[in-house]
């Protein structure tokens, strides 16, 4: 069980304080996989972060597994910690390790001796599906590898919680599907409480059982997923669900753009801008052996088709350059 | 031309300058490093948030760095003294070219630790690190391809810095060339010198490079 009581985050500047999280109090029971949503900047990755003791609250309590963390001494905190993994939006992983080595590092922090290392990690490897990648480095994969990685890494020590900050935000919808699937396994094998932190309804709405919406560092709405998209009450939530139901006559695509053509983007943006679309990077994507941008494109399709003809003849352009 | 080179001569100046070289780039990295691992996690929201000795540590650094080093070599003439037991010699001008080129290393070194992503270190934290743990696990082997790199320029500059070494009779290929080509009127000598030199820093950046290359996976 994870508890905030009354739990508020603010940070001073010099001359004004700006108030990240504001008196939250939340329950999320043991097992469950709970998500917190919101627009960007309404206070969810922080209320995330205050669990592991990464942010330390203003005010208020937090528990977890009636612990209290804001009052933990380094020591006690960190080895807390280490039953607690935290996956990230941009995963985060160490570039000089190679896969394997990244997924022994919490080992290593934990004195994991070497025999019982090299098997939990062989394990890990196998059941994120990484066994062949064990030997390669982070740059040589995927995002969707990546995000396997951490999430390995996240498990090596047995955590009762994984903390997962955006962590499909980077990620095309195939291999956010993928992920979102692992994480539902992984919760049901090992019963461990998932919290996760999204901006993207999809992703509650196929995994959570329950939710809460925040906004300006409130929670304005929480209970089971099916309650709050059946009769959302507040107006963001209602927002955040229709925005949801409405993409349901939107499609959605994965476009390109060579890397080299990024320095028109000034004048590609206006075009797009013209369109009803929605473009997000997908940073996960990038890769160093083809230096082209993936974004994700939703919007209507006629709308799509614009947007990928306009991509379209400025790569056409960067060539007859 | 080349009946003019005193080869045992250049030979002796050859090993003073690698002497002199190999000790100081040595002690330059085993103060450059610390140092500049403090001067990162001691700034705000780091590590080890210390804004008085940052501050002071930075003071000395640039204190050190605006000097110029032909006056380092005078000014530590008594530090040498007082460490070695002498002023003059090979070994008692390593102790200016330590102090020039570690806190010039020591930039370089917090450049290249800054350069690390926040979020790898935060995501160590979260694993439950300790702050020694981060600094040798994370932040030392994330930026050891620029650490590598920022210790070849500095060795490259201390082959150029240690010709200067003649003031303490260290001795050393620039002395030699100054002393018995330039000033005896021997070109060749002149000459000879200057090519090994330039052999020298060719092998230094090459090794360098390719090491800081053979690391790197990004």
């Amino acid at each position: 069980m994870i508890q905030f009581h009354h739990v508020s985050k603010r940070y001073e500047d010099k001359q004004k304080s700006t108030i990240a999280v504001d008196r939250v109090s939340l329950a999320i029971p043991e097992g469950t996989i709970y998500g917190i949503i919101g627009f960007s900047g309404a206070g969810k990755s922080t209320l995330l972060r205050m669990i592991n003791g990464l942010e330390k609250p203003s005010e208020g309590q937090v528990f977890v597994a009636d612990q209290e963390i804001s009052q933990l001494a380094d020591t006690q905190l960190r080895s807390r910690r280490q039953k607690m993994g935290m996956i990230f939006q941009h995963f985060h992983l160490l570039w000089s390790r190679t896969v394997r080595e990244n997924i022994a590092f919490p080992l290593e922090i934990a004195d994991v001796d070497p025999a019982t290392l090299n098997k939990k990690v062989d394990y890990l490897l196998e059941r994120v599906g990484l066994t062949e990648k064990a030997d390669d480095y982070p740059s040589q994969l995927s995002g969707g590898q990546k995000q396997r990685v951490g999430i390995a890494r996240a498990l090596a020590n047995d955590p009762s919680v994984l903390l997962c900050d955006e962590a499909t935000s980077a990620l095309d919808p195939e291999t956010t599907r993928s992920i979102l699937k692992l994480l539902q396994e992984i919760n049901q094998e090992l019963g461990i409480t998932l919290v996760i932190v999204t901006h993207e309804m999809s992703v509650v709405q196929s995994i959570c059982r329950q939710m809460s919406v925040m906004d300006h560092g409130k929670v304005i709405e929480e209970g089971t997923v099916e309650e709050l998209f059946s009769n959302p009450k507040h107006p963001i939530t209602k927002r955040l669900v229709t925005n949801e139901l409405k993409s349901v006559d939107h499609v959605e695509e994965v476009l390109s753009i060579h890397l080299y053509d990024l320095r028109n983007w000034n004048s590609i943006q206006q075009l797009i801008s013209r369109h009803p679309v929605h473009l997000q990077i997908l940073p996960g994507n990038l890769n160093v052996h083809q230096p082209v941008i993936s974004f994700r494109v939703q919007g209507k399709s006629e709308d799509i088709t614009a947007v990928k003809s306009i991509l379209q003849s400025a790569n056409e352009e960067g060539l007859s350059c | 031309m080349l009946a003019d080179v005193d080869w045992a001569l250049i030979g002796q100046a050859s090993l003073e300058t690698l002497y002199m070289v190999s000790i100081s780039t040595l002690f330059a990295a085993l103060f450059g490093i610390p140092l500049g691992v403090l001067l990162v996690i001691t700034e705000k929201g780091h590590l080890w948030e210390q804004p008085l000795i940052q501050s002071t540590l930075s003071l000395i650094v640039n204190i050190f760095r605006a000097v110029p080093f032909i006056v380092l070599v005078l000014f530590l003439f008594p530090v040498a003294n007082f460490i070695l037991n002498t002023s003059l010699g090979s070994t008692a001008a390593t102790i200016p070219l330590i102090a020039g080129s570690a806190p010039f290393f020591a930039r370089m070194v917090e450049t290249a630790i800054r350069e690390i992503d926040r979020g790898v270190m935060e995501a160590a934290q979260s694993m439950g690190a300790s702050h020694f743990t981060i600094i040798r696990k994370v932040l030392l082997p994330e930026a050891l391809p620029s650490i590598i790199s920022g210790l070849t320029v500095t060795c490259v500059s201390l082959i150029s810095f240690s010709a200067m070494a003649g003031i303490v009779g260290g001795g050393g290929l620039g002395d030699a060339a100054y002393r018995f080509g330039f000033q005896a009127y021997n070109d060749s000598m002149l000459f000879i010198c200057g090519i090994i030199l330039i052999i020298l820093v060719q092998l230094v950046q090459g090794i360098g490079d390719w090491m800081s290359k053979h690391i790197d996976k990004r």
